[in-house]
């Protein structure tokens, strides 16, 4: 999968589970997505993993609070993911 | 009566253990000591000395449980705040709470409380070494008033006396007797749930540390995170967020836990069998309890998941705290006696006086006064009581206390002339609520983000259906069954 797909699937799944939140870009926070609560973070991540088909480190997660944060996470795990493979 | 003296000969007691580890950062009790003294000095020189009661807002934060025990110390009642609530429900408690003075350990309050009739204290870094003296308090006078959802579309106000906290107290200790001042507790809880209490207060009666979440964090992977500390030794959680943490078992070693304790929800057995292995070296118990009658009231231990007490899968809710005295009634509120099932009421040194605005929630049996839960309770042989459910439209959401009317009642108050119907369902295992209203001219999306302004957020519905007409059952009544499973069953 390219980065820009990458970018853009992430952003669709963001949509899908922040049904109610408006515009949602690479550049949208925690601070900007009233929505995103505890709980939807875990709904997130669940769907995250199902789509790339990865397990994300539960510690690192707890730093990741932007779509970007995500996108660049994602594109480091399946680039390395593909060197090991 | 002894509890605030208690409290204080173990801060000097242990004034070397460490009191507290908030965002990672250590306080000895003698640090928490002149925290204490500080807010206390404040409250001497700063707040009318008529002050009965003062509100503080829960953030996380050394300062925030610093102004509830100086507080306390001097006897004066505390109303703890949600930072998290929408200010108009944080000034609906100030007002009906009679709060004039708020305690804030951080300067952001402007949207958690109006201050047009609030002097806000911020007691950030103020700490002396002055000690005070400690009032005397009465029976009956009020140690904490916390707000719970209720049955008639508004906030119920519970006051809990220092009395009530020290029978409460006193009988957890009598059933703990092994939480000790080289124990870490955990403390998962929102400062206005009342389960917080038992996070804060027992280990501060022992000597031991208290672990809290931090602000603005996610708080369940920050729990999965600080479980896995190897210094906890107790931590207390409602079976939710062992569900929400439950993809990462695996990763998580958690055998330095000595102590699991569970309370806010029914405890499923087949949630803990998941969990079986990776809590090799702990003992487990389930608390039960309304907030009417004092944080837990009743307590059941087992040693291992396998041998546990249950009823229709879910754990026993064990027997009553040595103060409390735990009866079931039928509908007429005659007791009844040996193995049965009905509503369970609570008497005994732990239940309230009243609501702040007085509601008939009693049974008075033989000049002894009971609580009326509302829960559904089977009793079995052996005296085991068993959670069956609820008598009333009452639900839990992640261990809070939801009733749907009060989400109907503010459906209705934003939009005029619309049928509105609140129901609970389950989806991937998580509680969760829809409301459905009976016209599609209206956008889901604005009442949602009016009702996030206006409700907690544990009551705002996950999901707002539209629809022409509602289904109606045969005798008139809307078809709330049918609602369920045409929309909201997958």
């Amino acid at each position: 999968m390219s980065k820009a797909n990458i970018k853009d699937e992430v952003i669709f799944v963001f949509k899908k589970v922040f049904e109610n939140a408006p515009e949602v870009s690479e550049f949208s926070s925690v601070e900007d997505i009233k929505e995103w609560d505890s709980l939807n973070h875990m709904i997130l991540i669940n769907s995250l993993e199902k789509k790339f088909n990865i397990t994300f480190d539960l510690f690192q997660l707890i730093e990741m609070r932007s779509v970007k944060d995500f996108i660049e996470y994602i594109n480091q795990k399946l680039e390395n993911g593909s060197q090991g493979g | 009566m002894k509890l605030l003296a208690d409290f204080k000969n173990t801060f000097q007691k242990c004034q070397n253990n460490r009191a507290f580890c908030i965002d990672g950062k250590d306080f000895t009790y003698r640090q928490f000591l002149k925290f204490i003294n500080g807010t206390a000095k404040l409250l001497s020189q700063e707040v009318p000395q008529k002050t009965k009661v003062i509100g503080v807002i829960g953030f996380d934060a050394i300062e925030t449980y610093a102004a509830i025990f100086a507080a306390w110390f001097k006897g004066i009642c505390v109303v703890p705040l949600n930072p998290k609530y929408p200010s108009e429900r944080n000034n609906q408690i100030l007002k009906v709470t009679g709060v004039e003075v708020v305690f804030s350990a951080k300067k952001e309050v402007d949207k958690i409380i109006v201050q047009d009739k609030t002097t806000v204290f911020f007691n950030t870094n103020i700490y002396s070494e002055d000690d005070f003296l400690l009032a005397e308090t009465e029976e009956g006078q009020p140690m904490y008033i916390l707000s719970t959802s209720g049955s008639t579309g508004l906030p119920k106000y519970v006051p809990i006396s220092f009395a009530n906290v020290e029978a409460y107290c006193d009988g957890f200790i009598q059933l703990f007797p092994e939480l000790q001042e080289d124990d870490c507790f955990l403390q998962t809880y929102d400062l206005t749930s009342d389960a917080a209490f038992t996070g804060y207060l027992l280990p501060l009666l022992t000597g031991a540390c208290v672990y809290t979440i931090p602000d603005n964090t996610f708080k369940f992977l920050a729990i999965a995170k600080l479980i896995s500390d190897k210094k906890i030794t107790w931590a207390k959680m409602t079976p939710s967020v062992l569900a929400y943490i439950e993809p990462y078992i695996s990763k998580l070693d958690l055998s330095h836990l000595k102590q699991m304790v569970f309370g806010g929800e029914a405890l499923p057995v087949a949630l803990l069998q998941k969990w079986k292995n990776a809590f090799s070296n702990a003992k487990y118990s389930n608390l039960y309890g309304p907030t009417e009658t004092t944080i837990s009231s009743t307590t059941y231990r087992f040693p291992d998941f396998d041998n546990a007490r249950a009823f229709n899968g879910i754990i026993s809710i064990g027997k009553a705290f040595p103060a409390v005295d735990c009866i079931l009634t039928d509908k007429n509120g005659n007791i009844l006696k040996d193995e049965v099932e009905g509503e369970l009421c609570i008497g005994g040194k732990q239940t309230m006086a009243n609501y702040l605005n007085p509601v008939d929630c009693f049974y008075i049996i033989k000049n002894k006064k009971y609580y009326r839960t509302g829960d559904l309770v089977y009793r079995d042989k052996e005296g085991y009581l068993y959670f069956k459910g609820r008598l009333d439209d009452q639900v839990k959401i992640n261990g809070y206390r939801v009733n749907l009317i009060e989400i109907e009642v503010s459906v209705k108050e934003l939009i005029s002339d619309v049928s509105v119907v609140a129901i609970d369902y389950i989806e991937n295992g998580f509680s969760k609520i829809a409301v459905f209203i009976d016209s599609v001219d209206i956008s889901a999306q604005k009442l949602k983000s009016e009702l996030q302004d206006k409700l907690p957020p544990q009551m705002v519905p996950e999901k707002i259906i539209a629809l022409e007409v509602f289904p109606f059952t045969g005798s008139g009544k809307i078809d709330r069954e049918k609602l369920r499973i045409n929309y909201l069953c997958k």
